[in-house]
């Protein structure tokens, strides 16, 4: 279900990203898909080490790949909306 | 040097190499792309020099009259009793009683309370074979085919009966004990008068199991609940083995123990592709870490066999060293490289490797009544495989294994590792699965 949610909000984004004005050049599309990947791998940190009882992992998985990610994807959008 | 002849045996030219007239079986699919099948075992083994085990530690420390076992033994009583009146985490009385509950089958090993060497693997044994039909009882005949038919169906049926890891190989001369020795004239592994095992040369497979600890409650160690994991690991060892012994009586084939008293698994194991040797001088799996307890059982039930592996874990444990800072007895290695000198007279010659200090683990776990297994709870490979991370730092260490150093840091960054003291009480409110471990993990 989270894979699902997190689809449908990569994908509702990529589409925003995609009918702005101003175009997103090649790398901004890169660093918005690898940002993507990043949060995705992320919340897999999250609830896999949820389910292996390590929270902190857990947590820092989260941060440190989400984290990227988020800044990734912020990068992707300041390319647009600059 | 010539390679030394024992008895009737002809030694292996090369202990490490894959013997020649057998046959072996496809590696592919056993393992993820990033563990290789190789034609040595990864651990340098110097034929001129290797040295059969005669006794080890733990048998001199068993022996009825050793008076520095039962001294120990005094000592361990005094703190177990002071651990569970002061309700020390992981020390209190119930979990004295899951340590012990963990090897209802197994039950082999020092009891404190009686002062001696406790086992009921032997009446357990003689019970369950009872249940045995082999086909010259019920008149059909033995199960006939292929080597490599005959290792898919004995794994499909080892990881059924309780294994985690199935693998095979030849009974090496090498690997066994000094009083052991191979002869083509007995048909029965039979005992001389002069204290020497003889063992038919048609019995020249061997079955290598490995069974799950439950990761949760070993990384709790050293405590009881620690002990807990380790006897349970030990335990679905048991299980799995006296299954397989009926399960290959049954085809109408020999299955028999590893001749000798305490024959080592582990080099069976090297051979057999389960694992590596790690810096704790113990047998690392790739998909399962140091959370896994070892057996053998030689047949004549002819067999494909596998190859070892290597999955880059000689050069990881240069920089890791997370097993060595675990250890409460400091009796592991913190050289970068391995040694060729042994420590102490319970080490084995002639192999390569991150030599432990025998003395100093034996005299910590008997003084503490403990069988510890931190070193084997704090490997950074024993992880579950609930999150892609793990497949990811796997494959990173094994083929950069260079980054070690750096994966310990972050392995410790995010919490991995023994669990402190004070919280190894949690481990009875977790939400765990039956027996405590996921067993989801076996081929590739």
């Amino acid at each position: 279900m989270l894979n699902l949610l997190l689809g449908f909000l990569f994908g509702i984004t990529a589409s925003w990203l995609y009918v702005q004005p101003n175009p997103v050049p090649w790398y901004g599309w890169g660093l918005f898909a690898l940002g993507g990947g990043a949060v995705a791998f992320g919340f897999d940190v999250l609830v896999g080490s949820f389910k292996e009882h390590q929270p902190r992992a857990a947590w820092m998985g989260l941060g440190m790949f989400g984290g990227l990610g988020a800044v990734m994807i912020a990068a992707a959008f300041a390319l647009t909306l600059r | 040097m010539e390679k030394e002849s024992v008895g009737t045996n002809k030694a292996f030219e090369d202990p490490g190499t894959l013997p020649e007239g057998f046959v072996y079986r496809d590696q592919r699919g056993r393992y993820p792309w990033w563990v290789q099948s190789v034609d040595r075992i990864t651990t340098e083994v110097d034929a001129s020099t290797w040295e059969r085990k005669v006794v080890d530690k733990i048998l001199m420390m068993l022996g009825p009259e050793n008076e520095e076992a039962k001294a120990q033994l005094e000592v361990a009583r005094k703190r177990m009793l002071d651990k569970m009146r002061n309700n020390e985490p992981g020390g209190r009385l119930q979990d004295f009683a899951l340590h012990y509950a963990s090897e209802t089958y197994f039950a082999a090993g020092v009891d404190i309370f009686t002062a001696g060497f406790i086992t009921n693997m032997f009446d357990i044994r003689a019970a369950v074979s009872k249940l045995i039909h082999p086909p010259d009882e019920l008149g059909v005949p033995r199960w006939e085919g292929t080597e490599e038919e005959a290792s898919s169906m004995v794994e499909a049926a080892g990881l059924h009966l309780g294994a985690s890891q199935v693998g095979f190989t030849a009974l090496n001369p090498d690997w066994l004990q000094a009083m052991v020795e191979i002869d083509p004239e007995v048909e029965e592994i039979k005992t001389t008068e002069d204290g020497r095992t003889l063992v038919p040369e048609k019995m020249k497979y061997v079955i290598v199991l490995g069974c799950q600890v439950p990761m949760e409650a070993q990384i709790r160690a050293p405590s009881q609940i620690g002990d807990a994991a380790d006897r349970s690991g030990y335990e679905n060892r048991q299980m799995a083995w006296e299954r397989m012994f009926n399960f290959i009586k049954g085809l109408g084939y020999r299955a028999e123990m590893m001749p000798g008293l305490m024959t080592p698994t582990i080099p069976f194991a090297l051979m057999a592709g389960l694992g590596e040797m790690g810096r704790m001088n113990r047998l690392v799996s790739p998909l399962y870490g140091g959370a896994i307890r070892l057996e053998t059982i030689v047949t004549d039930l002819p067999l494909a066999l596998d190859k070892p592996i290597d999955f880059g874990l000689q050069a990881f444990c240069r920089g890791c060293k997370k097993c060595a800072k675990a250890c409460p007895a400091n009796a592991l290695s913190m050289d970068d490289e391995p040694s060729w000198e042994p420590k102490g007279p319970y080490s084995t010659r002639g192999k390569k490797v991150w030599y432990d200090d025998c003395d100093r683990c034996m005299d910590y776990t008997g003084s503490q009544h403990l069988y510890c297994g931190a070193c084997l709870a704090a490997c950074t490979w024993n992880k579950d495989n609930k999150t892609s991370l793990h497949a990811v730092a796997k494959a990173l260490g094994a083929k950069i294994p260079a980054l070690s150093p750096f994966m310990a840091f972050m392995d410790d960054l995010f919490g991995y590792g023994l669990v402190p003291a004070e919280k190894r009480n949690d481990w009875w409110k977790l939400a765990l699965p039956t027996k405590g471990f996921d067993s989801h993990r076996t081929r590739s």
